[in-house]
């Protein structure tokens, strides 16, 4: 009986102490990626306080629906989602467990961030798992075009004046300031991706296809066979004979994925591995949105240059 | 006339003079002036190209967003010119399918079970019922029959942090026992777990309260159900002394009431630890006189290095299950089941496990079971897994016999969440 009463006395006690926590003055966001807690951050500023569920050097696709996110979704003001079934293995049991009515049913304190934004390959037509793991609503790493960063910001400045509306001046005056730096950078990054539009390259995932097309490379294959699918013997060595025909100088590699294929086909072609990052967080020198693309761009030029990549010919 | 002729052509002397003797220093001023020019109009010029092409992307960024509008505003947001779906449809709940294939070699295994099995197939349809609530069900088919495995509405948020649900669910006994058939690792349940609750698990038709304990700290969480008495969980019945067979214990109107409480601690990024304790009553006698006591505890841990999530993990659950049951005479039967085991992702399409089982049972006082599983998985996608399982066990009467099995489950329909 000690020991029942013992267990009724700690609960209420959580309880109780659960409640009497001082509600912080802050709006509380939860983001499932570090790019949108960093665009949060930018326009929200120290009136928000974020917290972002996947790491920048975790795979988005696949992480654990730990139950310590419940904690944070169940106090949380807004979460803000990449959207596009990206999260779909593991966001909607977090959500549904959060007891947070605001985020059901994408209630007023959830923003899917790719409405609006320019989303490419959405898929037309029969979409099946024999396709790989497809996302048919379209791709989900739109985040890699700074021009949609720029309307994500927006929109989150827009949903966190919705819910604190006497700082909305506050988050405006930061979205102003904003956009300022970033059209600064777009044109400076524009300028230093000009001498490489058309450059012809491979990819681990299909993560980047807003990325190139804002800087003009051209994705000609995958070392994954289909979205999701490990590479195969076979379409390693197809993929081999392609980079040597085309003379593919470089192959792009997110962070959490194993290098000892891609190295392969490297060595196997005289190509070059290159490590980028796909989110704010994939390392220690990518910590904003900014320098998610300063790190990423530079990379890339400095790889271009010690390939002595050309751009092809206009026609080509 | 001469003397005004004569100053005019002095004065325009005195005028050009000047220039024509600086007219080199002029010429060079000029030049530098228009290289200034040229070079501003060049910046200018590639400027204005800079500023063209950000109004063509944006441009075509509105095109895009117009074209879609218009596609949302004309058939819905499906984009699949051949067949645009009724709006209605986008009402539909999610439906999807399990299926549960199994083979085994060997001679442990009950004679009514064939070589080959079409174990189950499994049907879930979930969907949000209103703002409110959300419904599943999940229709099991096997060659028993149909049979709703489970079906329940969820008042998702509930004040005080509560969640309810009503129907039939699986009960929060354990972790394992959460866990539908198809959709565990083995080929076959743990000792422990047959010998308590039957085949397929304990399950319960009621309604159970979820309280999300709220603190700064750590994750807690507490379970209440309250369900009628499960009819095939042997530690809820008694045994027909003629026949051998199980019949359900209590009455009508005899419940089962079932409390859980979870924590959950980080240990890393990478590892974490999840302890939960179960404790379960009801009664095993057909005059619902005969109580049980059931306690549980469960300790999973995980190990996920975040920069390889998608080829390394490691997971390793130990679960162990107390019963008391009371018996005619006044006295007290008690029962100790628990399983172990380990599954290690080696690389991202493989896994080897092994499970450790021990039991003790409900209605056959004093001998007990032990045995040792071992299995090697491949998942050619996270919709489909093939694995081959080897187990030996020591049987009551001290015998050892060892079966060879084999499973293969595929999913089809929206991706579901992945289980935690």
């Amino acid at each position: 009986m000690a020991v029942k009463h013992l267990w009724i006395l700690i609960i209420g006690l959580f309880y109780l102490i659960g409640f009497a926590a001082p509600a912080t003055a802050r709006l509380q966001v939860v983001t499932t990626t570090e790019d949108l807690a960093s665009l949060t951050h930018e326009v929200g500023g120290d009136k928000v306080e974020v917290n972002a569920i996947a790491k920048g050097y975790q795979d988005p696709h696949f992480v654990d629906p730990k139950p310590i996110y419940l904690i944070k979704l169940h106090k949380a003001d807004l979460l803000i989602a990449v959207g596009l079934d990206m999260e779909a293995g593991w966001l909607p049991s977090l959500v549904q467990q959060s007891r947070n009515s605001s985020l059901f049913g994408q209630g007023d304190g959830y923003l899917d961030a790719s409405v609006g934004c320019m989303i490419l390959e959405r898929l037309t037509g029969q979409v099946t798992r024999a396709m790989g793991d497809e996302h048919p609503l379209g791709n989900p790493h739109y985040w890699l075009d700074p021009l949609n960063g720029r309307i994500i910001a927006a929109r989150i400045a827009a949903k966190l004046s919705a819910l604190d509306p006497s700082s909305s001046d506050y988050f405006q005056s930061r979205l102003t300031d904003f956009n300022q730096r970033l059209q600064t950078a777009l044109q400076r990054w524009g300028k230093q991706m000009a001498p490489y539009r058309g450059v012809k390259i491979v990819t681990y995932h299909n993560s980047w296809p807003n990325f190139v097309q804002r800087y003009g490379s051209q994705v000609v294959g995958y070392v994954e066979p289909k979205p999701g699918i490990p590479p195969s013997p076979s379409h390693t060595l197809d993929l081999i004979q392609q980079v040597k025909a085309q003379v593919i100088k470089i192959i792009l590699v997110e962070p959490y994925f194993e290098l000892r294929i891609p190295q392969k086909v490297a060595r196997d072609s005289g190509a070059q591995v290159v490590l980028l990052m796909p989110s704010v967080g994939g390392n220690k020198q990518v910590e904003d949105y900014f320098s998610l693309f300063d790190y990423n761009l530079a990379t890339l030029e400095q790889a271009f240059r010690d390939t002595g990549v050309t751009p092809p010919a206009e026609g080509q | 006339m001469r003397r005004i002729l004569g100053l005019a052509g002095l004065v325009l002397v005195a005028l050009i003079w000047p220039h024509t003797t600086s007219a080199q220093t002029s010429a060079d001023a000029v030049e530098d002036s228009l290289i200034h020019l040229t070079a501003r109009m060049d910046s200018l010029s590639a400027q204005l190209g800079q500023t063209r092409e950000i109004i063509q992307q944006q441009q075509q960024m509105i095109d895009v967003l117009m074209q879609q509008q218009a596609a949302r505003s004309t058939a819905g947001i499906s984009r699949s010119a051949a067949a645009p779906q009724q709006a209605s449809n986008r009402l539909n709940p999610n439906i999807s399918l399990v299926s549960d294939f199994r083979g085994r070699m060997g001679r442990d295994f009950s004679s009514d079970v064939r070589a080959f099995t079409l174990q189950e197939t499994e049907i879930g349809i979930q969907a949000p019922v209103d703002p409110f609530a959300r419904a599943d069900a999940f229709l099991s088919l096997s060659p028993e029959g149909i049979e709703v495995e489970e079906g329940y509405i969820t008042f998702q948020a509930l004040p005080l942090g509560l969640q309810a649900k009503v129907g039939k669910f699986r009960s929060k006994f354990g972790k394992f026992n959460q866990t539908h058939g198809p959709e565990t690792i083995f080929s076959d349940r743990p000792l422990a777990s047959e010998a308590f609750f039957g085949e397929e698990g304990l399950a319960g038709v009621g309604t159970s309260l979820s309280l999300l304990i709220s603190n700064p700290w750590i994750y807690l969480n507490l379970d209440a159900e309250i369900t009628a008495l499960p009819e095939e969980a042997p530690v809820f019945s008694d045994v027909d002394p003629t026949s051998g067979e199980y019949i359900a214990g209590g009455r009508r109107q005899d419940l089962m009431y079932l409390t859980r409480l979870e924590t959950y601690v980080d240990l890393n990024e990478s590892s974490n630890l999840l302890f939960g304790g179960t404790y379960a009553t009801g009664v095993h006698d057909a005059a619902g006189d005969l109580r049980t006591h059931l306690e549980s505890g469960d300790m999973t841990f995980r190990w996920r290095p975040l920069r390889r999530a998608v080829y390394h993990s490691l997971l390793w659950r130990t679960e162990v299950m107390f019963g008391q049951l009371k018996q005619p005479d006044g006295g007290t039967v008690n029962r100790v089941g628990l399983f172990s085991y380990i599954d290690l992702q080696f690389k991202r399409r493989w896994h080897l496990g092994e499970r450790y089982d021990y039991t003790q049972f409900s209605d056959v006082p004093g001998p007990d079971e032990q045995g040792i599983l071992g299995l090697l998985t491949f998942t050619p996608s996270e919709f489909s897994l093939l694995t081959v399982q080897a187990r030996g066990v020591r049987r009551a009467d001290g015998s050892w016999h060892g079966v060879g099995m084999m499973k293969i489950t595929f999913n089809i329909g929206p991706h579901g969440t992945h289980p935690f």
